[in-house]
């Protein structure tokens, strides 16, 4: 009797600690906010191994854990750009009608930012959209993102205009000779060139070419290439050249302003050969004027894709070193977050995420896990 | 790209195991300065490793012509990929200067300038990209001498050139074709 007692109080017990789980509800599908914090990035990765299955992952690069925020996909060889005015992020893809092989379409998928769920698309004419591993100045907006610009390359190079309201294509402007999207302030967007110079195309109100006009030869490929890569300040572009020189341009007004360039080594630099190097090689904290740099030692003719083991630091108005961040790891693609505390994104050798805190170059965290194959450009949220 | 995925995570081991980067990287730079016909870039050093070609589980190759046309077609750091940028069509089903079965060949490329150690010429060599055909992932290469950003798109091994081709603009591997000796170096 007495064990059949004690039975029963431990099968009370166990009722009363041990309560039934709820049940689950399904369907059950996260949500993110319509605007993301600024410690938020898009990872755009290329996946090399696969290159018609590419992707878009939200990273949040502060979380402790869960950072991997969700992904949107794209095709072969995508550019992608959020927008900051709307809740909407655009990829510029093509597919075949079977899969590998058969007819080309080009169009613009267009997400939603709270459901990563694609909410329209716009068709693009002419299978002509430039295909080139990931640069961000391939889709960029112009004229506070009342306008798409979509870099085109069959190798005839052009940029198709795509009005965002109406979610159409306005026009098509030819930059033959030239590459990639630079825009101003203004109603004009530039180009950079083979004969080493910028093409500065303006656009009216309703997105026609109005005007087109060459700076000055203002670079020398032939004895040290700029990057078409820049970082952005205020307007200015500063565009590293591969053996450590920085040309700014002044994209503030219609017409460009090429600014004098000045140097990014010291003597003992120089002696060294750092070199800017890697795939994303430059980025900037917009509002401190803060000038990232992806470097490498003992640079040679070809060595400007490498990577780098540390990223230095400039102040772009006195142009001074502020710091060089040793990193943890072998670095190919630099990007920092815009917030007032901003943080350092590093695509690494692994191709996995370090994430520093830019002011100190400490190093705070490792984001990876297989969650991107190759993830070449790194989007800071704006 | 060199930093490329396991590649690089070995090279990035390695100089974390054996020396400091800055070291090995001036080694890297001697090795050039004392006459090496291809960048010793890290890929090409993770090619070197352990004999053969490099790459783990790819047996070595000639090229037909070892004497005039030395190295291996299967490693990276055979002359002709001095500015090669994909997965090497050697590896994939195809050869050095064909593409494997069922892919078709681009008609446009980028051209590079490569030094033939055998008779120390400058070959201008078009690398010709095979398409239609879902990423190789086999063997991929990347060098960058005389690589110069996509404003000179002839020079610049980023540019995806199945853009051109009938039919489907996937890319899967490259080649490496001679197109003549370059007049100027």
């Amino acid at each position: 009797m007495k064990r059949a007692v004690f039975g029963l109080v431990l099968i009370l017990s166990c009722m009363t600690s041990l309560a039934e789980l709820p049940v689950d509800t399904i369907p059950n599908v996260e949500t993110l906010p319509a605007s993301y914090p600024d410690t938020w990035v898009y990872a755009h990765d290329t996946n090399f191994y696969a290159l018609n299955d590419a992707k878009v992952i939200v990273v949040d690069v502060v979380a402790e854990n869960r950072n991997y925020k969700g992904s949107i996909p794209s095709s072969h060889f995508p550019s992608f750009l959020a927008a900051s005015s709307r809740t909407e992020l655009y990829v510029a893809e093509s597919i075949h009608s079977r899969r590998l092989r058969g007819e080309r379409t080009d169009f613009i998928t267009i997400y939603d930012k709270a459901t990563l769920a694609p909410i329209d698309e716009i068709v693009l004419p002419g299978a002509k959209r430039g295909m080139i591993v990931t640069h961000k100045n391939t889709l960029q907006f112009l004229d506070n993102e009342k306008f798409l610009l979509l870099y085109n390359f069959t190798p005839a190079a052009s940029v198709s205009v795509i009005g965002i309201e109406k979610r159409e294509v306005l026009g098509e402007v030819s930059i033959a000779g030239c590459t990639m999207i630079y825009p101003s302030k203004q109603h004009s967007f530039g180009s950079l060139c083979g004969d080493n110079t910028m093409l500065v195309s303006h656009l009216d109100e309703n997105g026609q070419v109005k005007k087109q006009e060459r700076t000055r030869a203002f670079f020398d490929t032939d004895t040290d290439p700029i990057f078409a890569k820049p970082a952005v300040i205020a307007g200015v572009y500063y565009f590293p050249s591969f053996k450590g020189m920085v040309q700014p341009v002044d994209m503030t007004a219609a017409s460009p302003e090429i600014a004098p360039g000045w140097s990014l080594l010291q003597e003992q630099d120089k002696m060294e050969n750092w070199r800017p190097g890697g795939w994303q090689i430059a980025t900037a904290h917009a509002s401190s004027h803060r000038l990232f740099v992806l470097m490498h030692p003992d640079g040679t003719d070809g060595s400007h894709k490498g990577g780098g083991s540390e990223v230095w630091v400039y102040d772009v108005e006195s142009r001074q070193r502020l710091n060089r961040i040793t990193l943890k790891e072998w670095g190919v693609s630099i990007e920092v977050t815009q917030g007032e505390l901003p943080y350092l994104v590093v695509t690494n050798g692994n191709m996995e995420l370090d994430v520093y805190a830019a002011d100190s170059g400490e190093w705070l965290r490792l984001i990876g896990g297989r969650a991107f194959e190759m993830p070449m450009i790194i989007h800071a949220s704006r | 790209m060199i930093w490329l995925d396991k590649i690089t995570e070995r090279f990035s081991r390695r100089v974390a195991k054996n020396t400091s980067r800055r070291h090995l990287l001036k080694k890297i730079g001697l090795a050039l300065a004392g006459g090496a016909a291809v960048p010793l870039l890290p890929v090409a050093r993770a090619a070197g490793d352990g004999g053969g070609s490099g790459y783990h589980g790819v047996a070595p190759q000639t090229s037909g012509n070892s004497a005039a046309d030395p190295g291996d077609p299967a490693s990276c750091d055979y002359w002709r990929y001095c500015a090669v940028d994909g997965f090497l069509c050697s590896c994939c089903g195809g050869t050095h200067v064909s593409c494997p079965p069922g892919t078709a060949m681009s008609a446009m490329t980028w051209i590079g300038t490569c030094r033939n150690p055998a008779d120390d010429l400058n070959y201008i060599i078009s690398y010709n990209d095979c398409c239609g055909k879902t990423s190789c992932s086999r063997c991929l290469c990347n060098n960058n001498l005389g690589d110069v950003p996509p404003y000179r798109a002839f020079s610049n091994n980023d540019i995806n050139w199945c853009v051109g081709t009938e039919n489907s603009t996937i890319y899967h591997c490259t080649t490496a074709i001679i197109l003549g000796v370059a007049t100027e170096k």
